[in-house]
């Protein structure tokens, strides 16, 4: 996907469809990392919480 | 001559040591068998190599990945090719040079500096100095840098052209000069370039300057802190 992003979006015409799509795969790369993201952190949240013994 | 006998004599008795340490391993039952044969712990001689042997490999890839570049790239290597321009043709290898790309590196490095410094010292500070490690104001906090600091990096090539070259210098050119059709902000600049990487270098800069307040003693930070803010955690 960013390959994609990198390759493409230097042939495209600003604001077209090809353009506003690559902008639509940067969006979903950073949808992914954040949901990752703030799982792990509930996930350490929580096995912190039981781990140190307090709720 | 005496310090040659001395020295030897000592060798001497180390290797008698030895001998005796080996005689003791081979009665002693209560080890295991390879310790008794050899003097080896062999779980831990195989990790050793193991581990050691992986640092190995990786510098061996390193020199491999050196070496070729340097043999490969050393007949075009000239004093013309650092310190001469693309101007008279791009793409002739014997009349092209980097100048501006070492120049505009440097250029935007700098700046990226400049941006980035105030803007993550003092949140680090902030983070470590003034926020309460519980509250769910500093989760998100922590939760926005970790973000940042794992979203891929053309997606921040993405931003910088979205919103700092499109909004930002588009908005500007609307602000300062509407009439004139030739954008002056809304384009390719190593101004909007530095800026998005200072929003790349963020995390990095924010992580590395809370881990060095975090090292500083309790007891040096108090007298700082006396002729400082009238309120912090540690005093």
């Amino acid at each position: 996907m960013t390959a994609t992003i990198a390759a493409e979006l230097a042939e495209t015409v600003v604001g077209g469809h090809h353009y506003r799509m690559l902008f639509l795969i940067g969006a979903m790369l950073f949808l992914v990392t954040f949901v990752a993201n703030m799982v792990g952190d509930l996930v350490m949240h929580r096995l912190k919480g039981k781990l140190e013994g307090k709720k | 001559m005496r310090k040659l006998k001395i020295r030897s004599e000592s060798f001497d008795t180390q290797l008698q040591k030895r001998r005796r340490w080996k005689r003791l391993l081979l009665r002693d039952d209560n080890l295991a068998w390879d310790i008794r044969r050899t003097g080896i712990h062999l779980p831990s001689a195989f990790f050793t190599s193991l581990t050691g042997g992986a640092t190995l490999l990786i510098l061996g890839i390193l020199a491999f990945i050196l070496a070729n570049i340097l043999w490969n790239g050393w007949s075009g290597l000239s004093w013309r090719f650092v310190a001469s321009g693309t101007a008279d043709d791009m793409f002739d290898v014997n009349k092209a040079g980097v100048f501006p790309m070492i120049f505009g590196t440097a250029a935007r490095v700098i700046l990226m500096t400049l941006f980035v410094i105030p803007v993550g010292v003092i949140t680090a500070i902030y983070l470590t100095e003034y926020a309460s490690p519980t509250s769910l104001i500093t989760r998100i906090i922590r939760g926005a840098v970790n973000n940042l600091a794992g979203v891929p990096s053309i997606v921040f090539g993405l931003f910088g052209l979205g919103f700092f070259i499109s909004f930002v210098g588009g908005n500007l050119d609307r602000l300062f000069s509407p009439d004139n059709p030739e954008p002056i902000w809304g384009k390719p600049a190593i101004l909007w370039a530095s800026l998005t990487l200072a929003v790349m270098t963020l995390p990095v800069v924010i992580v590395a300057t809370e881990e060095s307040l975090r090292a500083i003693l309790p007891g040096c930070a108090r007298p700082a802190w006396r002729w400082g803010p009238p309120s912090c955690k540690r005093c």
